[in-house]
């Protein structure tokens, strides 16, 4: 009797060697999550620079579960290539650098939200009048919130509120803002934190005025605390 | 790479500008590093070549600024295509050599003449010549570039094209508002910057013309449409 | 020593091959990442020199998908490139995570010292 076979969106997150003429991808997909498939007969002559599941694309393939952990794909067709980002030499860095994040800090059962959150990096990288800085921010930022480690930005550890008049630091240990004169974050950086883990797109987020400034100010903070927070 | 839409304050001309740089870079180490190697006369003959396509390159940028900031007029003349394309591909066909790429011209019968600069637009299609012919150098069996005109409704359609390279309207689209903040804006056609799309364009702004994606005898390219003189045809 | 450089433009890489030659090396020439992928199968190779800007996939995605070969894990590249210094922001991650051994800008290096600098690398290599 066949295996029965799965067709599902994917996105490729690694690429490895097997045997003479084997590849094995791991690709995530919001079904699955996970999925570790070994694409036979592809090494090197048909390498992964012009199969058809190209990196930084959504994939539709269809595989059949294995004995073990590696199922076996069966077929493979592009849905959509973000082409941009290899035009920029930051922009594919970024993109490798976002990827390898994703799959250290997570595990094999992941919710859906993951592969979206991938695929609206690509659509972002695949813009380039969105900064990398802000990709970066932005995606830190969501690997905190999908994890449950969206930082306090509404009170201080006390529960006092954060009045729109005063600087504050931010207390990685309290994960929280506190009011403290001639602190580096005002008002305007607090509420665009809020925009991003609010878990707007970096689309919406790169239309307000004067986003290239609040990035900068809070790139140390965001990018610091996912990697006090989430293991990598 | 640039950090393209942050902080980057370049106006048009500016942008083109520093394409064209960055496209001059590459001919000029080709010849520095020919000159470090070269033996026979057949090398020095490369770096003729490679001097000169580059001086055509920044002389078609320095005529379309001139025109543009009005320090010189435009000529403009009755112009037969056919004559100019011819022209254009003896301008270009130094360069193809070298690179392994033939030039071939195909002109449709009645194609109206035009009423328009003649150095500008010859200026324009040797420029896009230049991308053309490195496009097809870069594929793994070099072959064509073809200089075409035909009659169409809309007027007189010339341009340059070639069978393997396929330039789709988006990538064209794409490219235009990248250029001069990206390395490589029409990276899936050729590598570099490709200034001569854009010194190209610049040229036939001069005229009120511009570059659109063509298919034409199953070929795929850049043209640009141009108006026949309505008092020509009457003679 | 048997180099692979991956250069996209044929005049450009006539000149390198020729001087990398008298200086002694055998050289296979890709003008794209695809192509050179393929050579790397099909011959011994001691060194990579890679231009990042070429046409199609990048020299990043060709980096990172000749790393993924263990084979080829160990092999030293070069980037003899015409990306500015100043604009390669991932030169250490270039460097630490795939094996990238000198990052040379194309513009100011002669050939000659170009050859230097390999020739260099290869003396000083465990």
């Amino acid at each position: 009797m066949n295996a029965p076979q799965h067709v599902t969106d994917a996105i490729v997150l690694t690429r490895t060697d097997y045997g003479e003429a084997d590849r094995i991808l791991t690709l995530l997909t919001p079904t699955y999550g996970k999925v570790r498939l070994m694409a036979k007969g592809v090494r090197r002559v048909r390498s992964k620079l012009a199969g058809s599941i190209e990196l930084f694309s959504v994939t539709n393939v269809t595989f059949v579960k294995g004995r073990g952990d590696i199922g076996t794909l069966v077929s493979a067709r592009l849905q959509t290539y973000y082409g941009r980002i290899v035009q920029n030499i930051d922009r594919t860095m970024l993109g490798y650098e976002l990827i390898k994040q994703l799959h250290k800090v997570t595990e094999d059962e992941l919710e859906s939200d993951y592969f979206q959150l991938l695929e609206q990096a690509f659509i972002a990288l695949d813009d380039p009048t969105i900064s990398c800085d802000l990709i970066r921010v932005w995606f830190s930022a969501q690997l905190l919130r999908l994890s449950g480690h969206t930082p306090n930005l509404r009170t201080e550890p006390d529960g006092t509120k954060l009045a729109t008049t005063q600087r504050y630091e931010f207390s990685f240990d309290d994960r929280a803002f506190m009011a403290r004169p001639d602190a580096p974050y005002d008002a305007d950086v607090i509420k665009f934190l809020r925009l991003i883990f609010n878990g707007n797109i970096p689309h919406i987020l790169a239309r307000v005025e004067s986003n290239a400034e609040f990035v900068a100010r809070c790139q140390l903070l965001v990018v610091g605390l996912r990697r006090a927070t989430l293991r990598e | 790479m640039r950090q393209t839409g942050v902080g980057v304050q370049l106006n048009q001309q500016e942008r083109l500008f520093l394409g064209l740089v960055e496209q001059l870079t590459r001919p000029l180490l080709a010849i520095s590093h020919l000159s470090e190697v070269a033996t026979m006369s057949e090398d020095w003959q490369t770096v003729r070549v490679l001097a000169n396509s580059s001086l055509r390159l920044a002389e078609g940028y320095a005529l379309s600024l001139r025109v543009h900031g009005k320090v010189a007029p435009l000529q403009l003349e009755p112009v037969t295509v056919s004559a100019l394309l011819y022209d254009a591909a003896e301008g270009i066909e130094p360069f193809a050599q070298r690179y392994g790429v033939s030039v071939e011209l195909n002109t449709g019968p009645r194609v109206q003449p035009v009423v328009a600069d003649r150095q500008v637009l010859q200026s324009a299609f040797e420029s896009l010549g230049q991308v053309f012919v490195l496009a097809q150098a870069e594929s793994e069996t070099p072959g064509s570039v073809y200089l075409m005109a035909h009659r169409s409704r809309h007027g007189a359609v010339a341009g340059l094209y070639s069978g393997s390279m396929q330039l789709g309207v988006e990538s064209l689209r794409r490219a235009r508002a990248v250029q001069g903040r990206a390395h490589q804006p029409l990276q899936q056609f050729v590598d570099g910057p490709a200034a001569g799309v854009f010194v190209a364009e610049s040229l036939l702004g001069t005229l009120s013309a511009r570059l659109h994606v063509a298919r034409y005898h199953n070929l795929s390219g850049l043209a640009t449409t141009l108006q026949p003189s309505q008092q020509l045809q009457l003679i | 020593m048997h180099i692979l450089l991956i250069e996209p433009d044929k005049l450009q890489a006539w000149a390198c091959v020729r001087a990398l030659e008298r200086a002694g090396h055998t050289v296979t020439h890709a003008t794209g990442a695809q192509s050179a992928v393929q050579l790397a199968d099909e011959h011994p190779l001691d060194l990579v020199i890679l231009e990042l800007q070429l046409p199609g996939h990048n020299g990043v995605e060709f980096l990172y998908e000749f790393r993924s070969y263990p084979e080829w894990l160990r092999i030293p590249i070069v980037l003899y490139t015409f990306t500015p210094p100043h604009e390669l922001t991932y030169a250490a991650t270039l460097q630490e995570e795939l094996g990238v051994r000198q990052i040379i800008y194309k513009p100011s290096t002669s050939l000659e010292v170009l050859c230097l600098r390999i020739q260099k690398l290869v003396s000083v290599a465990p």
